[in-house]
């Protein structure tokens, strides 16, 4: 039997203006996959493509090993969902949004719902439009989880939270994923957050996807290399992402390549942040 | 579909379970009782097809359908869901409103207030279709068009049900709805083959308008 949760296979769909070019990517069970990118980049799209909120053009979408549109009502009874808005009946109650909620799924549990409110210290006779952003988030969070889901999916879960709001979050996923049968897909791009928690990193640009793999991989693999103006004449620019130049030296990232030995001695190594990895792909090499 | 019918029915029922209910409730009784020539029974299937539009109101507001799409509901499904929740919620409320207008008949016996079953066959058909209209509107073009034929429903509504309510009453019909005086004839004729063929054609009609709405939310993106 497949491990897999989520299979993207060459996924396109296109815009005005925006183009999601053939991606492919896939998630096992047991991982939380960070889902990054710059603001446009294409997280949400491919995510409501995903959930079949969007019609993709081209392309393969595989869910638990099912096609996720032929097989849609079965295999959404297995995801949970929260999006960075809260899209529940504002003027009622936490208590008459879960009534409605839990019709719709034949797992629904409603002690695990409390259980997951009384952590999160919400009242279940208060309304929804009375939650401030950082409840409404942990109540979708509390339906997410309410339902013995397989594959939670995260679309910008932490945006607008405060750091201790996204702590807590981030408490819960990892708290989550000590189940190995749920996979978690999370999209953000406060990429401090994905960094502390993912095992796997998908980075999307452009709608065009730059890498998927594991988090310590790419640490190893990208280092972040500063030294002396003089010692850029010497390496190939074209490998540097991101490259910065001051008046007093230059400071990038490269990506695993040997470095004649004289060279390494004299430039700094470090490892560098999945922040900062992004932000020089982001930039691209110079041409 | 079902699941999704009793869902919405559900939510109409939280909302309007509170006082505004009530007093939704006395101004159409007050309304019915005061307004010489127009049925207490009309006005209050009236308010119900507003709630049904209001509720949808809300929920697009909300965005509930990114939610609802999201969990194990078929598109089709939801649109179905809708167009038969609309159904059962005006059948009830012409339930209710068929109780109290005899009740309030019988408490207070005005001939404005006599109810012919005449009246009953055309306000409900009327609502149900209009009702019908807006879904398929929202569904397809979305909320900003659905508000702009929200308003002219209701006042088709509110013209169709006091032109078409005073013909069936025994009034003459303008001139520019002659032409659908046979048609009409369906609503006063009390004969059982006319009340099936009635009830056939405006479930033909909701059938159709469910169906042109699901094939257009089925292609469209969230």
């Amino acid at each position: 039997m497949s491990n897999k949760v989520l299979e993207v296979r060459n996924l396109t769909k296109e815009y005005e203006g925006f183009k999601l070019d053939n991606i492919s990517f896939s998630l096992d069970k047991g991982y939380i996959m960070g889902f990054i990118g710059e603001n446009g980049a294409g997280k949400t799209t491919t995510i409501k493509l995903i959930m079949n909120l969007l019609k993709r053009d081209e392309g393969e979408i595989k869910i638990f090993g099912k096609d996720n549109i032929e097989h849609e009502r079965e295999i959404k009874e297995r995801i949970g969902f929260v999006y960075d808005e809260c899209f529940y009946y504002e003027n009622l109650s936490i208590k008459d949004n879960e009534k409605i909620i839990s019709g719709f799924y034949k797992k629904w549990d409603s002690k695990v719902f409390d259980s997951y409110l009384k952590k999160f210290n919400l009242n279940k006779k208060q309304k929804v439009k009375e939650l401030s952003k950082g409840m409404k988030m942990k109540f979708a969070i509390a339906s997410a989880l309410s339902h013995d889901a397989e594959f939670l999916i995260l679309d910008e879960p932490a945006s607008g939270l405060d750091p201790v709001m996204r702590r807590n979050i981030l408490d819960v996923l990892q708290e989550v994923i000590q189940d190995e049968n749920v996979g978690i897909l999370v999209s953000s791009h406060i990429i401090s957050d994905l960094e502390k928690i993912s095992d796997y990193i998908t980075y999307i640009q452009r709608g065009k996807i730059i890498f998927s793999k594991a988090t310590s991989d790419l640490m190893e693999e990208y280092k972040v290399v500063k030294g002396d103006k003089s010692l850029l004449s010497k390496l190939d620019k074209k490998v540097i992402y991101g490259l910065r130049e001051t008046p007093y030296g230059f400071e990038g990232i490269i990506k695993d390549i040997h470095i004649d030995k004289s060279i390494r001695q004299k430039i700094v190594s470090e490892k560098p942040s999945l922040e900062e990895i992004m932000v020089a792909m982001n930039k691209g090499v110079r041409k | 579909m079902w699941k999704m019918a009793m869902r919405d029915l559900r939510g109409i029922l939280n909302l309007y379970n509170n006082r505004n209910g009530l007093i939704m409730i006395v101004v159409v009784i007050f309304l019915g009782i005061t307004n010489k020539g127009n049925g207490l029974f009309s006005y209050f299937l009236l308010m119900g097809g507003i709630i049904s539009i209001a509720f949808t109101e809300m929920e697009s507001r909300d965005k509930i359908h990114i939610s609802i799409l999201s969990s194990p509901c078929k598109r089709s499904d939801y649109v179905l869901g809708k167009f038969l929740s609309t159904i059962i919620w005006i059948v009830a409320i012409t339930i209710i409103g068929l109780l109290l207008s005899n009740l309030i008949y019988m408490i207070y016996p005005v001939e404005n207030l006599k109810l012919p079953i005449s009246i009953v066959k055309g306000s409900i058909s009327y609502i149900l279709i209009f009702v019908a209209l807006y879904h398929c509107v929202y569904f397809s073009l979305g909320i900003k068009f659905a508000r702009i034929f929200y308003f002219i429903i209701f006042f088709v509504i509110m013209a169709g049900i006091l032109t078409i309510g005073e013909f069936l009453k025994g009034e003459p019909l303008p001139s520019w709805l002659s032409s659908i005086e046979r048609f009409l004839v369906l609503f006063q004729s009390n004969t059982v083959a006319s009340n099936i063929i009635l009830v056939m054609l405006v479930l033909a009609v909701l059938a159709l308008i469910a169906t042109i709405s699901v094939v257009i939310y089925e292609k469209k993106d969230f």
